[in-house]
């Protein structure tokens, strides 16, 4: 079942074109990874999915227009966290503001134990490692049960074995049903995670389809790192 | 040698490059003297600030006399210029401003002056108002005490006289004669003054003494920017240390790039204004705004180095800096203190540098307190290297 | 709008050691300082005295400055005198001038003392009156003295010795002489003015507590502005509205403040004369939401926060002449430039006057301040909406 679709989309900033003639789709239950380098466009996608940002010209086309937003999970590229606050305190606000309905404490401690954060909530945020803040990120997230979830680059900067938990995540949310669009440029992610992967390069789409039908499409080239090299060096 | 002065150049760019802090720094300050030159000016030098009503409800020829001497009266004091009124406008004219006070003299004022009668004068004025307020006690507590005394005098020469046979039937002629006479030397009284002001000593009531405060009150925010920027810089200043830096090394290069920028904001700004009051300038007051400026970077170290939370750091230096300002006679004249309070002023730094400027100024520099100063600055200084914030 | 209010008050208080400081240090200034109003506590000058005629009378004389607590006398000779006049130890100098006291016992006036001070101590050049009030009675005394055996046949130590009797036996409570003082309202009250010396110092700790109130809600604004680009985009895929962020961050800045300040008033009322009244409530809602409107106004402007601690110093001396607190510096009328155009201004006369127990007219003040507290609302909306939209871009 279709969930979004861009048609003949164009994004503007000021004058400058960003993103030209832009289609694709996204199904129910997919994990669509968007990837390039930086500045390609990735994050922008993103916010045009969400609805943060207009298209200049075309349409972002959703297929359950009503209750999308409510489905929604966003996680930013820069962590919307506010330091000085507890983990619990920062939770908390995200409850608020959603309008999530049941037992505040039990379902942030439910998220906690769910992200293994459990134990850190209750200290400030400028105290948690990299991890733990993106962790927080995503639990900030899964408040409301999102059916949707859009994560910019959930695993920059971060150690191998973080990325690795973030990834099991993103596998077991996917698991329950979840839909799960996200941009990186770590190639490996993609390669382990994607039903569908997008790339982007000079503001258009050079390739969408699952990474079968990119290795089919550089039968030469041996790996999807080697392909990534090629076409983006 | 080449690589240290390329770091400060380097920090030097970064900070004459920002148009904004060049803007912060050397046009705001421009901006502000020349709106308190203004009206600092005008308050020192200009006389009379206010004016004050006289209204004339007695109409005697003793009344009018008593008007005509306190209109000419230019020692009353220097804030205020009399003016004399009709009393239907008085009111009105001190609402709408034009009169900040009215003194009435009651009907048979003088009149029961000489029969010994105490006659209240009245006084209206903005109660709120309270320059005006001060002022006008001022001269009311003056007045009075003086009064009393002309009173007093008059009342017992009356009562002296009616003891003495020849003297009796006189009384009221010798009342009415002496009155007139004492309500002159009420107005006459400092003519046994000769005031001799001397030239050249600065104090601090004198706008070179503002100028030098305010000047004081810049360069703490300046220097305390610097180091918070520092502070922020953590990072880069590791990364530094690893291209054979050492870390006393950063900290002193970085200061000094800092004083460059404070010396062009003073060269451009302090000089011409201290000239313009003072006809002169010299290279020792310059030097010693750089050393009050080391001293100040030193002591902004050594809190920062103390504090770890740059936020609190800010916070609790602004307040240093704002405390010792309200209070060292920066925005309020150390001489209108109390005496607790100015006991209060001598605990803030801004008092002490304000007065060895003062020093500089009138060739008195105690070397001692030079020593104390450049002690203080390099236990600072050195303290803060053992210190754990910046380095941490 | 309550979410974002509550968390807004969260991050406020987060910050603990500057909430410390902005209740805590007000508090302390006044508690030190106010005991030096409550008492009379007069600037003291310092003076050197040289006595030129050495006669009984200028003995007498300068034993009476000595004992005067407005003063603080020294014997030096006038080089060294001059030289701690240099060294500002010392306001000036007063020379007793040979010829004293056959001066006023001839009850002539001229030339009795000289002052000797710096040219710009204005302040000094007002005390003169301090000098006079010592000989003025002698002088007074010798000039009715005098004007008699000048007009009349009479034993002059038999009239001294009646007249000096005469003088003592006054009842001296009689001749206190007084101002009745009205107060621009209309109302009258019958006001010593004796007691409002410390009016002006009293005006000045208001002035330096409310100061710092503006110094440090500025602090506070820098430290809690919410800058993070992905706390607002999550705001607004939340679908909180823009008037919903609006109210709930403005409110959730400008409540904490409000609730310090009226703890700070009341703590003022206990430990100096100033009164604490429920009306003062009004006020200080105002205050903390002009002043937080401007620290929010100051913070977009700036938008590079080190950059805004440079300002400060200006912001303080901003706040002193467009204020109206420090001095009331009506005198800049010269050059039309009023006070009591700043954000906060008229409030602090408010508190200021209600506190000193004022017949103060408040609904001007309570007009221009909600004209400039409009002013600002929408001068921060346009720029917030500004902010907001470009979240999404």
């Amino acid at each position: 079942m279709q969930l979004i679709e861009f048609k003949s989309l164009h994004k503007k900033f000021k004058e400058d074109l960003i993103l030209e003639n832009i289609n694709f789709s996204i199904n129910k239950g997919e994990i669509v990874g968007i990837i390039g380098p930086n500045g390609i466009g990735k994050s922008t996608t993103l916010s045009l999915i969400t609805g943060l940002s207009k298209a200049s010209e075309g349409q972002v086309i959703y297929y359950d227009e009503k209750d999308f937003k409510k489905k929604l999970g966003y996680v930013p590229q820069s962590n919307a966290l506010y330091d000085n606050l507890t983990g619990f305190d920062n939770l908390s606000f995200y409850y608020d503001i959603l309008g999530v309905k049941g037992n505040k404490k039990e379902i942030i401690n439910k998220i906690g134990k769910y992200l293994d954060i459990e134990k850190h909530l209750d200290k400030k945020v400028s105290k948690y490692s990299g991890g733990m803040k993106r962790k927080l990120d995503i639990a900030a997230a899964l408040l409301n049960n999102p059916e949707i979830l859009i994560m910019d680059e959930p695993t920059a900067g971060l150690d191998i074995v973080t990325r690795n938990s973030i990834a099991s995540l993103i596998k077991d949310l996917n698991k329950e049903g979840k839909t799960v669009i996200f941009t990186s440029h770590y190639v490996s992610e993609m390669k382990n995670l994607c039903d569908k992967i997008i790339l982007l390069k000079d503001k258009k789409i050079i390739f969408q389809g699952s990474i079968k039908e990119l290795n089919n499409e550089y039968p030469e080239i041996k790996s999807i790192e080697e392909i990534y090299l090629y076409l983006y060096s | 040698m080449l690589k240290k002065l390329k770091l400060m150049g380097f920090e030097l760019k970064n900070s004459i490059l920002n148009i904004k802090i060049l803007m912060i720094v050397i046009v705001l300050p421009l901006l502000t003297v020349v709106l308190f030159n203004f009206a600092f000016s005008s308050l020192i030098d200009q006389g009379p600030l206010f004016d004050v009503g006289l209204v004339d409800k007695e109409k005697t020829p003793t009344s009018t006399y008593l008007i005509q001497e306190i209109l000419k009266d230019d020692d009353i004091t220097s804030l205020i210029n009399f003016v004399q009124v009709k009393e239907e406008q008085s009111l009105e004219k001190v609402q709408s401003g034009e009169l900040k006070g009215v003194f009435i003299i009651p009907e048979n004022f003088t009149d029961n002056l000489i029969k010994m009668k105490n006659t209240p004068m009245e006084l209206i004025y903005k109660e709120n108002d309270i320059v005006v307020a001060y002022a006008v006690n001022g001269i009311s507590d003056s007045f009075s005490r003086y009064i009393q005394e002309v009173q007093k005098s008059i009342s017992a020469t009356y009562y002296t006289t009616s003891k003495f046979e020849n003297l009796k039937d006189h009384t009221q002629k010798i009342n009415n004669s002496i009155s007139f006479i004492m309500i002159s030397e009420i107005f006459n009284r400092k003519n046994g003054i000769i005031q001799n002001q001397l030239e050249n000593i600065p104090t601090t009531t004198s706008g070179v003494y503002f100028l030098v405060m305010v000047e004081l009150l810049i360069i703490s925010f300046i220097s305390l920017y610097f180091t918070y920027n520092y502070k922020k810089e953590k990072l880069l200043n590791k990364k530094i240390q690893t291209v054979g830096f050492k870390k006393y090394e950063i900290k002193i290069l970085k200061m000094a790039s800092y004083l460059v920028f404070i010396n062009i904001q003073i060269v451009i700004i302090f000089v011409p204004i201290f000239y313009y009051l003072t006809e002169s300038i010299s290279l020792k007051y310059i030097l010693f705004l750089n050393l009050i400026s080391l001293f100040l970077f030193s002591l902004w170290f050594l809190i920062s180095s103390l504090i770890k939370k740059e936020n609190i750091f800010i916070a609790i230096s602004t307040l240093i800096i704002v405390t010792s300002n309200l209070f060292g006679g920066t925005l309020f004249p150390l001489v209108l203190m109390p005496y607790n309070l100015q006991v209060v002023s001598k605990m803030t730094p801004n008092y002490w540098l304000g007065r060895e400027f003062l020093y500089l100024i009138t060739g008195n520099v105690n070397i001692i307190n030079i020593g104390i100063i450049i002690f203080l600055t390099t236990a600072f200084l050195y303290l803060s290297m053992k210190g754990d914030g910046i380095d941490a | 709008m309550l979410s974002i209010f509550k968390w807004k008050m969260k991050i406020f208080y987060s910050n603990r050691i500057l909430i410390l400081i902005l209740f805590i240090i007000p508090i302390l200034i006044f508690s030190i300082a106010s005991p030096s109003l409550k008492i009379t506590s007069n600037p003291k000058i310092n003076v050197s005295i040289i006595d030129e005629d050495k006669t009984d009378l200028s003995k007498e004389y300068v034993k009476k400055l000595q004992n005067d607590d407005r003063i603080i006398t020294t014997n030096l000779s006038y080089s060294e005198a001059v030289k701690e006049i240099e060294k500002n130890n010392i306001s000036g100098i007063l020379i007793v001038k040979k010829g004293f006291s056959e001066k006023i016992q001839e009850a002539d006036n001229n030339q009795l003392l000289e002052l000797i001070y710096p040219k710009d101590n204005y302040y000094f050049r007002s005390l003169s009156d301090i000098f006079v009030q010592h000989y003025f009675k002698d002088l007074t005394v010798n000039r009715n003295i005098n004007y008699v055996m000048d007009n009349f046949e009479i034993e002059r130590e038999l009239y001294e010795k009646e007249y000096y009797q005469q003088y003592n036996n006054l009842n001296k409570d009689l001749y206190e002489f007084q101002f009745i003082t009205r107060e621009i309202s209309g109302g009258e009250s019958e006001a010593n003015l004796f007691n409002e010396k410390n009016l002006l110092l009293y005006r000045y700790l208001f002035g330096v507590v409310f100061l710092i109130a503006y110094i440090l809600i500025l602090i506070q604004s820098i430290e809690t502005k919410i800058d993070n680009k992905g706390i607002r985009e999550k705001i607004i895929l939340s679908r909180v509205t823009f008037p919903q962020f609006y109210l709930g961050n403005l409110l959730g800045g400008v409540v904490p403040i409000f609730l310090i300040l009226v703890v700070q008033t009341f703590i003022f009322s206990l430990v100096s004369d100033a009164v604490f009244k429920i009306e003062l409530l009004i006020y200080i809602l105002l205050f903390s939401l002009g002043v937080g409107l401007l620290s929010n106004f100051i913070v977009k402007v700036f938008k590079n926060s080190r950059n805004i601690y440079l300002i400060i110093p200006y912001y303080i001396i901003i706040i002193w002449i467009f204020g109206n607190i420090l001095v009331n510096l009506d005198f800049l009328s010269l050059v039309n430039i009023k006070g009591n155009i700043l954000p906060g201004a008229s409030t602090i006369e408010a508190i200021t006057g209600i506190m000193m127990n004022f017949n103060i007219i408040t609904i001007p003040l309570i007009v221009r301040e909600i004209s400039l507290t409009f002013i600002m609302i929408v001068l921060v909306t346009l720029m917030e909406y500004k902010e907001f939209k470009n979240a999404t871009n």
